[in-house]
């Protein structure tokens, strides 16, 4: 007589056939097809220095505008960098609720160019390398923070659909209004951009000869 | 079902649960671990740069600079004081006075020279040079006085002095004029030979009050006021688009250096609307006007050709062509 396969040995290779599935995909980079989506610590940009100018001939305080400033165009970031839809397609529509009534449809209209640019649609992951984010603030002669103005330096490595690693170097500046309490962009009067192809490599080239662009 | 057999499956169900349990969390550790690369900073010390025979397309970034918005022109009043330190800046002559009419539209402007000897009526002061209107009334004499010979009307001035010129283009770093003629004075101390100069604070005071060195003086002079407003105009403009943070210093130099009734935001959206107008797209005028008597005072007449000019410029906030000259 026959022995029957014990069914729970039919169970245990389906459930390890299923996780060795899922791992592949993880591993592979291709998360988009699993049924959950991994939750992303949101992105931060390290706080550089907060400088004041003042109206007045007074020490002045810049008070909570850095930490809103920061908040702000971390989110930003989070958007238009590290979101994978705007590694494909577009960053997500939610970004735009960071710019000032008057800034959001120059900010909508630009759509990509706020990020990746016309390397939208070849990205298929992104790391931060680094970031800094310095804070000026307007103070009027009352004390009251009248604008400010974001200077962000931001650098991430990219890995392409070609297979290339890049290094995306990002620096700009933004201006910035409070409406309601929150800091938000009201301008974004300089944006240079940098990338330049590099490889693992343990022993240095020796040669500046990356390709670089640079756009602003 | 006997107690072995009950045991058996029971730790069969416990290894299946088991094996189940390790699995799941060591996907989930592996997918977080992946997430969180995406997010943390790591160095990349061995990422070297090397040759690439591949050439990478430039990210093109976007700009976009809030410029104040509006209907109709936007009219601001620059008087230049001629009150010496420690004397009253509202309270002495005006040596220097321009209409800044700026198209919100267009982002066209034109800045109109008015000659300080001009002879007007001072409105409840009878008739007089125009300079008079600052020390008689404060500067809101002065545009009471420019709005009823224009009609123009003013939406906010802004009154400096000598000291405080000279802090404004010295806190832009100095500026650039192109001096067409040779201006040798001894009253204004300036000392110019023609082609491009570059001014500090106190030789562009110089250059600003020199009116000797002209045949027409004070219309010359005036007109030299409007490119000294130029030339700071493109300086500002270079500040900000070289570092746009650093235009809080010159707001500031500003802000300390004028007497105005711009408040902080408005001089920030100005100055942010400042950058969005060409320099190219700047008409510098004067008045058309000829010098006379008036009794024993040297005057200014104004031309009724000028007339013309102040309807174009209160509906349109700028002037197309040049006024003709009579003298």
């Amino acid at each position: 007589m026959r022995r029957r396969k014990p069914w729970w040995a039919v169970g245990i290779a389906v459930v390890v056939i299923g996780a060795v599935g899922v791992l592949a995909i993880v591993l592979s980079g291709n998360r988009q097809v699993l049924p959950f989506v991994p939750k992303r610590a949101p992105f931060t940009f390290t706080m550089g220095t907060s400088t004041a100018v003042s109206l007045k001939d007074k020490h002045p305080d810049v008070g909570t505008v850095p930490a809103s400033v920061q908040t702000t165009l971390s989110s930003m970031y989070d958007g238009i960098f590290l979101d994978p839809h705007a590694w494909s397609t577009a960053p997500p529509s939610d970004v735009y609720n960071l710019f000032t009534d008057t800034a959001k449809p120059a900010a909508q209209q630009a759509g990509t160019s706020l990020g990746l640019g016309s390397l939208t649609g070849t990205i298929k992951t992104l790391k931060v390398d680094s970031s800094n984010l310095d804070v000026h603030v307007l103070i009027d002669a009352q004390g009251k923070p009248t604008a400010a103005i974001g200077d962000v330096q931001f650098v991430a490595t990219a890995q392409t659909t070609k297979g290339w690693t890049i290094r995306i170097t990002r620096n700009a500046q933004y201006l910035m209004e409070e409406v309601n309490g929150t800091w938000l962009v009201s301008g974004f009067p300089k944006t240079t951009t940098t990338v330049d192809r590099i490889v693992m490599s343990p022993v240095p080239a020796g040669g500046s000869g990356s390709q670089s662009g640079s756009g602003s | 079902m006997s107690a072995p057999a009950r045991t058996a499956r029971t730790t069969r169900l416990f290894a299946v649960s088991l094996a189940f349990l390790v699995l799941v969390v060591g996907t989930l550790v592996v997918v977080r671990a992946e997430s969180g690369k995406a997010d943390t900073p790591t160095p990349g010390p061995s990422l070297t740069p090397v040759a690439s025979p591949l050439t990478i397309e430039p990210v093109k970034g976007a700009t976009f600079v809030p410029a104040l918005q509006g209907k109709r022109p936007l009219f601001i009043l620059l008087l230049g004081s001629d009150a010496r330190p420690g004397q009253p800046v509202e309270k002495e002559r005006a040596d220097s006075i321009h209409i800044i009419g700026v198209n919100l539209k267009t982002q066209h402007a034109t800045i109109l020279g008015i000659p300080r000897d001009s002879w007007v009526t001072i409105p409840g002061h009878g008739t007089d040079k125009i300079n008079a209107a600052l020390s008689d009334g404060g500067p809101q004499l002065v545009v009471k006085t420019v709005e009823s010979v224009t009609g123009i009307p003013i939406d906010f001035y802004a009154i400096t002095s000598f000291v405080g010129l000279t802090n404004m283009v010295n806190s832009l770093g100095g500026v650039t004029v192109r001096v067409t003629q040779p201006m040798h004075d001894q009253y204004s101390r300036a000392n110019f030979n023609p082609g491009v100069q570059h001014l500090n604070g106190t030789q562009a005071l110089e250059y600003a009050r020199d009116r000797h060195s002209f045949l027409n003086g004070d219309l010359t002079r005036s007109g030299n006021q409007g490119i000294l407003m130029l030339s700071a105009l493109s300086k500002f403009q270079k500040t900000f688009w070289n570092d746009p943070w650093r235009m809080f210093a010159v707001l500031r130099s500003v802000w300390v250096n004028v007497h105005t009734t711009l408040s902080p935001e408005m001089l920030y959206r100005l100055a942010l609307t400042a950058t969005q107008v060409k320099p190219a797209n700047v008409n510098n005028f004067v008045v058309p006007a000829t010098t006379g008597m008036q009794g024993a005072e040297s005057v200014v007449f104004i031309s009724p050709s000028a007339k013309a000019l102040y309807t174009q410029m209160k509906r349109t906030g700028t002037i197309s062509r040049p006024p003709k000259q009579t003298q």
